[in-house]
């Protein structure tokens, strides 16, 4: 077990905030409790690193399978907003050769009382329960990705979503970072119904979802599914998963056969395609997993849309 | 059900399309020292994509020239140069009287396809010939975009100028597009009574009369007339403080749950507050208001002069520079419920809060004073949160009662800063976003009340008292909280 003194951390990362900001640095916002294994690490640092001078954030890398002996360090990186005020992150990092580092009782007294804790888990999912008492209790929020997961867990689209209701209806308060990512496409979609077009909706017989991830397409289609669920004769719309290497393309067909598209090119551009033949191109605001992580930051909640998205027997 | 269930749930950021800027009074105060900041800020947390800042004016300035006048504006602000000169490169200038010359001339100077906000940035005497030009040329309404137009206070000096400028303006800009600016409205912690009050169980049942003993509004400044007295001189602090800040800030606080926080239905609820104010007349004028003016005194460590002696100001003027009034809402909800307003230039310090009184416990079990009941303060500025008072057990070996507080703080709370008002108010504008600006109805209800306080001072049914400047405020304020078995809070 790694012995680690919590009084002494504290000690040292205010002396390290204090030295980069001159005693005038933000308070804490959050801690986000980072679980990975060491060679995935980077992905998670990576994604982190975007919070860097937008949200002073104390983050907790927990690294298990790590090459050498139990190890921890501390540093403190900050940069000044624009009141020269600094905001900070406080990293705690921990590694261990084996999985101690991800146990509750090991990162549990680094966490900053009352401030919301969110856990990005990168670990596979089907191992949450293992930690139930330790970790899921002292999280406001589990943050993970479920492209990777189903892959991680080597399992089929139906069972993926069977275990994802299981956890949702066990009460995780999961946020999916592979749905999260879905809003460009999803505020594509909706600028493509938007009036006069919306009342081609209840007319949608047949939807084409052309993507790199095919959970991604799932549940993308999915979605698309669930909001036409309130239509006449929506169980008969058909649902068509195909993969691609090219761009994201979703096209919707009407009865009479006629077409709507969207197709999203390079980030930020979108393409909607009117069955009556015009084009608009569309501007999608930038949107990240940073994005992501600062929303959660500033409310940790989980997207209700997402439960209610799993939960559906469509 | 939704018209298009794929917008549903779906976080937009905000962000306004394709705009134009019009500023009338480009080189004025108000301009520099509010607008072209609070749109930098903006601008450098990228919420515009395509937009200009055009400048309207009568000074013979270049766009070269009116570039550097928003350069100055807002070089105090931490930025790059990129950022900088970025912000700067969007600013036109468009030089003309109030004429249709001058009109058609920033008719040709706007883009079509934008949308596009007129903020009046100018007297209050110039909106009527800013609007009529706007809708004589075709500026007013534009097909395929939107046109607004900002006002700022004072929206008129009475009910009846309100009512006709109300209407002038309606002739070329529907009331969607009209935004009347009540700066105190974009104001994080203004804007967090209505998410305290109904985002907290805990507080929404105690808020009535059966619990709340009397509401306490303060909006006090430590400076003069300043370079206002023509305006100040007509108008008092009476108009200029408590016709729009107070009754709004009162009005969020007394007002009933709206069904939505959409604009129309939280403002329905403000208006039906501001309609059942009890109204003040000639029997009660006494009794329920106060007003004074400053006479010279010490601000920080300064002499400052009287009011009086304040250039621009008449010898023996009667403008009040401090009023104080005891208002009471007419509703189920806050019956017999005091809400007392003061306001104040040249008070010992600049504070604006609204502090709610609960009543003390029905039986003093402990050593009690009879004025501690709970207490409850919204700090709008500065040091902007919310403060709880509640009562605690000293420490020791007797059982001793002392009041504590429960601070919270908007600086350190969050881990960044709220923004200026005028920020998140110019980007409503832009959206078309009303929720946080008067409507017309509201104006109207706001002066039907304070019409008749105006006439019975100026019949001087009303002494008009005179205060040290530093102070806080003419001692005789103190009867009007005693008369409610209270006293103000110290300034």
């Amino acid at each position: 077990m790694i012995p680690l003194k919590s009084s002494l951390i504290e000690k040292e990362l205010y002396r390290k905030v204090e030295e980069a900001t001159g005693s005038n640095a933000r308070a804490m916002s959050a801690t986000i409790v980072g679980l990975s294994s060491f060679p995935d690490a980077p992905v998670l640092d990576g994604h982190i690193n975007t919070l860097l001078g937008r949200r002073p954030v104390r983050v907790v890398h927990l690294r298990g399978n790590s090459p050498g002996e139990n190890r921890y360090w501390i540093e403190a990186r900050c940069s000044l907003d624009r009141h020269n005020r600094g905001v900070c992150l406080e990293d705690i990092y921990i590694e261990t050769p084996d999985d101690h580092a991800y146990y509750g009782r090991v990162w549990g007294g680094l966490t900053i009382r009352e401030l919301p804790v969110l856990l990005y888990w990168r670990l596979p999912t089907s191992l949450l329960a293992s930690c139930q008492y330790d970790c899921i209790q002292r999280s406001d929020v589990i943050v993970f990705e479920s492209a990777e997961d189903i892959q991680k867990l080597g399992m089929k689209g139906a069972d993926y979503l069977s275990h994802l209701r299981t956890l949702i209806t066990a009460g995780y308060p999961l946020v999916d970072l592979t749905w999260e990512l879905l809003w460009p496409h999803r505020f594509a979609l909706s600028r493509l119904f938007m009036t006069p077009y919306h009342e081609q909706l209840a007319h949608i017989r047949r939807i084409t979802v052309h993507s790199k991830s095919e959970w991604q397409g799932a549940l993308f289609a999915r979605w698309c599914k669930e909001r036409l669920s309130s239509y006449e004769e929506s169980e008969t719309v058909k649902v068509i998963l195909s993969p691609t290497e090219g761009p994201f393309t979703a096209t919707f067909e009407f009865a009479g056969e006629q077409y709507s598209s969207l197709r999203l090119e390079t980030p930020g551009q979108g393409i909607l395609r009117y069955p009556d033949g015009s084009i608009q191109r569309l501007v999608i605001p930038p949107f990240s997993v940073g994005h992501v992580l600062e929303r959660l930051v500033d409310s940790p909640t989980p997207d209700p849309l997402y439960a209610s998205l799993i939960a559906e027997n469509l | 059900m939704n018209e298009n269930p794929f917008a549903e749930g779906l976080v937009i950021p905000r962000r306004p399309v394709s705009f134009s800027l019009v500023v009338f009074g480009a080189s004025g105060d108000l301009a520099s020292r509010k607008l072209y900041p609070a749109l930098f800020s903006l601008y450098s947390q990228g919420f515009f994509e395509e937009w200009h800042l055009i400048g309207f004016g009568r000074r013979p300035w270049s766009d070269e020239a009116f570039r550097q006048e928003v350069q100055k504006a807002i070089q105090g602000i931490p930025a790059s140069t990129q950022e900088y000169e970025g912000f700067v490169s969007h600013a036109r200038y468009v030089q003309g009287d109030l004429d249709e010359s001058s009109f058609l001339k920033l008719k040709n100077v706007l883009r079509p396809e934008w949308d596009v906000l007129y903020y009046c940035a100018v007297p209050p005497q110039q909106y009527e010939p800013i609007t009529e030009l706007l809708g004589r040329t075709g500026l007013s309404r534009r097909p395929g975009t939107h046109a607004r137009i900002v006002v700022e206070k004072p929206f008129g000096r009475s009910g009846s100028e309100a009512d006709r400028l109300n209407r002038h303006i309606a002739q070329y800009f529907d009331e969607t597009e009209i935004f009347r600016i009540d700066h105190y409205l974009g104001k994080e912690t203004v804007q967090n009574i209505a998410t305290f009050r109904l985002g907290n169980t805990i507080f929404e049942p105690l808020w009535n009369h059966h619990y709340i003993h009397h509401v306490e509004i303060t909006v006090a400044e430590t400076v003069g007339v300043e370079r206002r007295a023509a305006y100040y001189e007509q108008s008092g602090a009476l108009r200029d403080m408590v016709q729009n800040h107070l009754l709004q800030l009162l009005a969020l606080v007394a007002m009933e749950v709206p069904t939505s926080f959409t604009s129309d239905s939280v403002r329905d609820e403000k208006v039906k507050v501001l309609r059942s104010l009890r109204p003040i007349d000639r029997r009660t004028v006494q009794e329920r208001t106060l007003r004074a003016q400053y006479g010279s005194g010490y601000i920080d460590g300064e002499p400052v002069p009287a009011y009086r002696e304040e250039p621009g100001v008449a010898p023996d003027s009667t403008t009040e520079t401090f009023a104080a009034l005891t208002a009471y809402v007419d509703t189920w909800r806050w019956a017999s419920v005091p809400f007392l307003l003061r306001t104040g230039k040249r008070l010992s310090r600049r504070l604006s809060e609204i502090a709610v009184y609960f009543k003390a416990p029905p039986v003093a079990l402990f050593p009690f004073r009879s004025e501690w009941g709970n207490l409850l303060v919204f700090r709008i500025q500065p040091d902007e949160g919310l403060t709880l008072y509640v009562h605690t057990k000293v420490p020791g070996l007797q059982d001793r009662v002392r009041r504590v507080s429960m601070d919270f703080l908007y600086g350190s709370g969050f881990s960044q800063p709220s923004p200026d008002a005028y920020e998140r108010l110019i980007l409503d504008a832009l959206l078309g976003d009303t929720t946080l600006f008067t409507r017309r109805d509201e104006v109207e209800a706001s002066w039907a009340f304070i019409d008749p306080i105006v006439k019975l001072w100026e019949e001087n049914r009303v002494p008009l008292y005179t205060y040290e400047a530093g102070s806080a405020g003419p001692a005789e304020i103190t009867q009007m909280s005693q008369t409610i078995g209270s006293r103000w809070r110290p300034l």
